[in-house]
């Protein structure tokens, strides 16, 4: 059975407040409600928000492959350096993002730039979502599975401030640019390994095909756009409680749940379905207010935040879930040992 | 014919969570027990209304709005005078 042992994380060093960031957005005042009450403190971008909102469609695409890149290599650096281990080491890595297009992708970017191994199994996971974690953590664990002596990375890295669009004509738009933010999580999962971490015991996914075209990425005018429906939360929800039944079916009693902070609405409808008290979902919590949502490598940051805490006991059970384009959501339990 | 009540209440059909039965001229939209709508919704009844009459609300004429009382002053107020500078004619 793999286990999660070590996370790296990537953060711009620039962060901005809510004010920031609508005052150079030129929107109506109207819209500063949209902002102020999505409850996030900061936001980290790559590239100044007043750089961004005048960026061409090919400056986009620029400041997503570098920005992209820097990102990863920060997450996957310290993520080996926590661990202990040379990239040499690593023999296979999966990575995720959905606000830019690269080929080839940033699993071979990464690799190149850190002179990785050439024998390495490398998949890119684009366009999967927020979500996008869940399903890399499911071929890792895969290929773990067949190679149990192995280790692996499951990298996700977004550029969000690439897909902020300068149409700022409706509400699941302006929604998008008052959220989304930038970041990368690289977590290594090893086969055996004497370190404690989270051993993946279950994955499960479910999609609502109806609303496949209500979340996520969309083509205008050469450039990306975040778009995202004010109810993502309504939509989520019945998938979040199938999804804890599946998950739970033996009678499992997560001590942790880590939601992906797709917004504080998401994260209290959730915490209300499941039956939740605020405490049990912190960490979830503290992502989104600290961050704000950074896409598929949300999550990452949420887990981190569990693993580093010092709240794990071994045998405790944690519940993950994500979720995002597709309509999809991602499930995986694991306890800590 | 419609009055402009009426096509308040229709525009904010579109709003999730909203209670046409609290659209009454002394009610605050803030009020959520009553109009049933949180801060993003308002911002969506908002744009919903500014579509059906045509209009795009300045940011000085929208701080002035707290009742849909005052909602509708503004909306007639624009009819009776296109030029104005509280609310501006956008179609």
């Amino acid at each position: 059975m793999s286990a999660i042992t070590h996370i790296g994380l990537g953060i711009p060093p620039n962060a901005y407040t809510q004010a920031e960031i609508f005052a150079v957005m030129g929107l109506r005042r109207l819209y500063w409600d949209v902002f102020k009450s999505a409850g996030i403190l900061k936001r980290h971008l790559c590239y100044p928000p007043e750089v961004t909102v005048k960026s061409t469609a090919q400056e986009h695409h620029d400041h997503f492959q570098e920005g992209a890149l820097k990102l990863a290599l920060q997450a996957v650096t310290s993520c080996l350096e926590k661990a202990g281990l040379k990239p040499t080491d690593i023999q296979c890595m999966a990575a995720t993002n959905c606000t830019g297009f690269m080929c080839p992708g940033l699993e071979h970017e990464i690799a190149g730039e850190l002179g990785m191994r050439d024998d390495m199994v490398l998949t890119p996971l684009q366009g999967v979502g927020c979500g996008g974690l869940g399903p890399t953590l499911r071929r890792v664990d895969d290929y773990l599975r067949l190679n149990p002596g192995h280790r692996a990375l499951a990298v996700a890295v977004e550029v969000s401030g690439a897909a902020y669009h300068p149409k700022r004509n409706n509400i699941g738009l302006i929604l998008g640019n008052a959220i989304f933010a930038d970041g990368a999580a690289a977590l290594l999962v090893e086969g055996m390994s004497s370190s404690k971490g989270l051993h993946l015991i279950k994955f499960h996914h479910l999609h609502d095909y109806a609303n496949r075209h209500t979340v996520g990425m969309v083509w205008d005018d050469a450039m990306l756009k975040l778009e995202l429906p004010s109810r993502t939360a309504e939509i989520s929800t019945p998938l979040i409680k199938r999804m804890h039944a599946l998950l739970t079916k033996d009678g499992e009693t997560p001590k942790h749940v880590v939601i992906h902070s797709g917004g504080m609405s998401i994260l209290d409808q959730a915490r209300e379905v499941l039956g939740l008290d605020k405490e049990m979902l912190k960490h979830s919590y503290k992502t989104w207010e600290s961050y704000g949502n950074m896409s598929s490598a949300t999550i990452g940051f949420s887990i981190e935040s569990l693993m580093s805490s010092g709240e794990l006991k071994d045998g405790d059970v944690v519940e993950i879930m994500v979720m995002g384009a597709g309509f999809s959501v991602d499930g995986i339990l694991a306890y800590y040992g | 014919m419609n009055t402009i009540i009426d096509r308040i209440k229709a525009a904010g059909k579109q709003v999730k969570g909203f209670k046409a039965s609290g659209v009454r001229t002394e009610v605050k939209i803030t009020d959520k027990e009553l109009t049933g709508m949180d801060s993003l919704a308002r911002v969506e009844f908002t744009m919903a209304v500014e579509e059906e009459f045509g209009i795009q609300m300045s940011d000085e004429a929208a701080d002035c709005i707290a009742t849909f009382g005052d909602l509708i002053k503004v909306i007639e107020g624009n009819k009776e005078s296109p030029e104005g500078t509280a609310v501006i004619a956008s179609k």
